[in-house]
């Protein structure tokens, strides 16, 4: 365990990236978003690093970058292996006019593996996220509940084996009772596959869940980074203290 | 004092699609100034209970049984005209989504005071008045009412939304999931003014969510729905402390908590997740 720690598996260095409103003011620049102003984090292989944040603090602009959806205006990513992602909204992140099998085989197609083997490791990867049922695989997106749908783009984004995952918001859009079965498959995957996660949340109670090291962020900034047992039981930042008063308790 | 005093009651609600029967011999009273939380899952027929008391069913549902008497009068029973004085005017609700509630062409200010004008429950001369005074309650500034829904945050929608659903001075407020879709900090607030709002105006509240950790928060009585059916009714603290139905106790347990130390998060048995289309 400890030598796993010891392994990188992704580090970020003083990551930047401003969005600048479309337009000028009589010619001038307006000031831009800073979206991500400055962050730095690792997370070691097979380990999970949870990053929380309000909407607008710039954890999905973090995904982005990290999943190479969007490039950094400066700053270091380096990663060791594959990276790929989940996105929050199951709806709007399935092509409705995909089958099953060709929205979770579609990575492989590309890449030029043949069809009778890419449908093989659908079925396989579908048994990996419990979709075990045969019939799946020619089904639409609208045929299945909020929970299945995020097995499907789990399974999208496993299907070839990355090295790592970034969840963004993964069980955000879900029914308590279907987050907790998702955020255990998302435990067992890690285990059986060996998968380094990127978890970005705004939920405080989820985000301690699933993580080993958490980073707090607030308007661009990571305004703390600590072990998850440090940033729970003793958080040092106003503003972590802040989102833990916040939670609602049971009892 | 009149905390007793039934103020809504719904007995043998029966509601189906086709075959299938969505709401199934509903039975549950709301009490002058409680809040009552119906809680499920989605799918389970909460909000299409709340729909049944505002005559807001799809065309598609029939009404096989049952009555839901408010102030002495079954509203199965209202025609059109009768159940629009009610809605509104009397039962508020909010919906869910804070994205598509509101008019996207048209200012805030605006928008609370076209609730009033569709009612004819404020004067003409007094409305902007009473729009600022609504502003005022929710805890936003005057300015917000020269602003277009794009310009505010989740939360502050939420809050106009709240505002409309306010004004027309209604007894009883309907919540459907108010602040699911809101970040938890901004969830706090706007539950904490909620809780204010009802007890200032001692209003009635049927406050709707799958989530138990809002229903520690706000309720004060709480119903667990399953399948069309109630499977628990009681106070917070009894359903909290010895709930009645096994379901109850797996909605609660399924929750992750601070300073959980649990490996892994027991599962609702045949949980239904029966998606949300438009969430």
């Amino acid at each position: 365990m400890l030598k796993m720690r010891d392994e990188k598996m992704v580090e970020v260095a003083e990551l930047k990236k401003y969005f600048w409103r479309s337009g000028t003011f009589f010619g001038i620049k307006t000031e831009p978003v800073k979206a991500v102003d400055g962050v730095s984090f690792r997370a070691a292989r097979g380990q999970t690093f949870g990053l929380v944040g309000e909407s607008g603090c710039g954890k999905t602009t973090i995904a982005k970058l990290i999943a190479g959806i969007l490039r950094a205006d400066s700053g270091r990513i380096i990663v060791n292996g594959d990276i790929d992602i989940v996105f929050q909204d199951p709806f709007s992140s399935l092509n409705p006019r995909m089958k099953v099998k060709d929205i979770i085989g579609e990575s492989l197609l590309i890449r030029g593996t043949g069809g009778k083997e890419t449908e093989e490791r659908v079925r396989e990867t579908l048994s990996l996220v419990r979709l075990g049922d045969p019939g799946c695989m020619d089904k639409y997106p609208h045929q299945f509940s909020g929970g299945e749908r995020q097995r499907i783009a789990i399974a999208r984004a496993v299907i070839r084996r990355p090295a790592m995952l970034v969840l963004d918001e993964p069980v955000s859009s879900l029914d308590v009772s279907i987050q907790a079965s998702i955020l255990n498959l998302l435990k067992d995957l890690q285990q059986e596959l060996g998968l380094t996660y990127l978890f970005i949340s705004h939920d405080l109670r989820v985000v301690e869940f699933m993580s080993d090291d958490v980073g707090v962020m607030k308007a661009g900034r990571i305004v703390e980074i600590a072990s998850r047992d440090e940033i729970y039981a003793a958080p040092k930042a106003e503003y972590t203290r802040q989102l833990l008063a916040s939670i609602p308790r049971l009892a | 004092m009149e905390k007793d005093k039934k103020i809504l009651e719904i007995s043998d609600l029966t509601v189906s699609f086709g075959a299938r029967r969505v709401i199934d011999n509903v039975n549950f009273s709301l009490y002058s100034g409680e809040v009552l939380a119906l809680v499920g899952e989605s799918g389970s027929g909460k909000t299409l209970t709340a729909f049944s008391i505002l005559d807001l069913l799809p065309r598609t549902a029939a009404l096989e049984k049952g009555k839901i008497m408010f102030n002495g009068k079954n509203v199965l029973d209202l025609d059109h005209e009768e159940i629009r004085d009610i809605r509104g005017n009397e039962i508020a609700m909010v919906f869910q989504e804070p994205f598509t509630a509101l008019n996207p062409v048209m200012r805030a200010g605006d928008q609370i005071m076209e609730v009033m004008s569709a009612h004819d429950a404020v004067s003409r001369k007094n409305r902007k008045e009473r729009m600022k005074e609504l502003l005022h309650t929710v805890k936003l500034p005057a300015e917000i009412s020269s602003h277009y829904p794009h310009e505010l945050s989740g939360g502050m929608r939420q809050r106009v939304i709240l505002a409309m659903a306010l004004s027309c001075d209604p007894s009883v407020l309907i919540l459907d999931e108010p602040t699911t879709a809101l970040d938890v900090s901004i969830q706090k607030h706007v539950l904490d003014l909620i809780k204010q709002i009802q007890k200032e105006r001692r209003l009635t509240i049927l406050f709707i969510t799958h989530d138990f950790s809002i229903v520690n928060m706000i309720a004060d009585r709480v119903c667990v729905m399953r399948n069309g059916r109630i499977l628990d009714e009681d106070g917070k603290e009894e359903v909290f402390t010895n709930p009645v139905d096994p379901y109850t106790r797996q909605l609660i347990a399924c929750i992750p908590r601070l300073g959980d130390k649990r490996e892994r998060l027991p599962v609702v048995e045949n949980a239904q997740d029966a998606g949300r289309e438009n969430g």
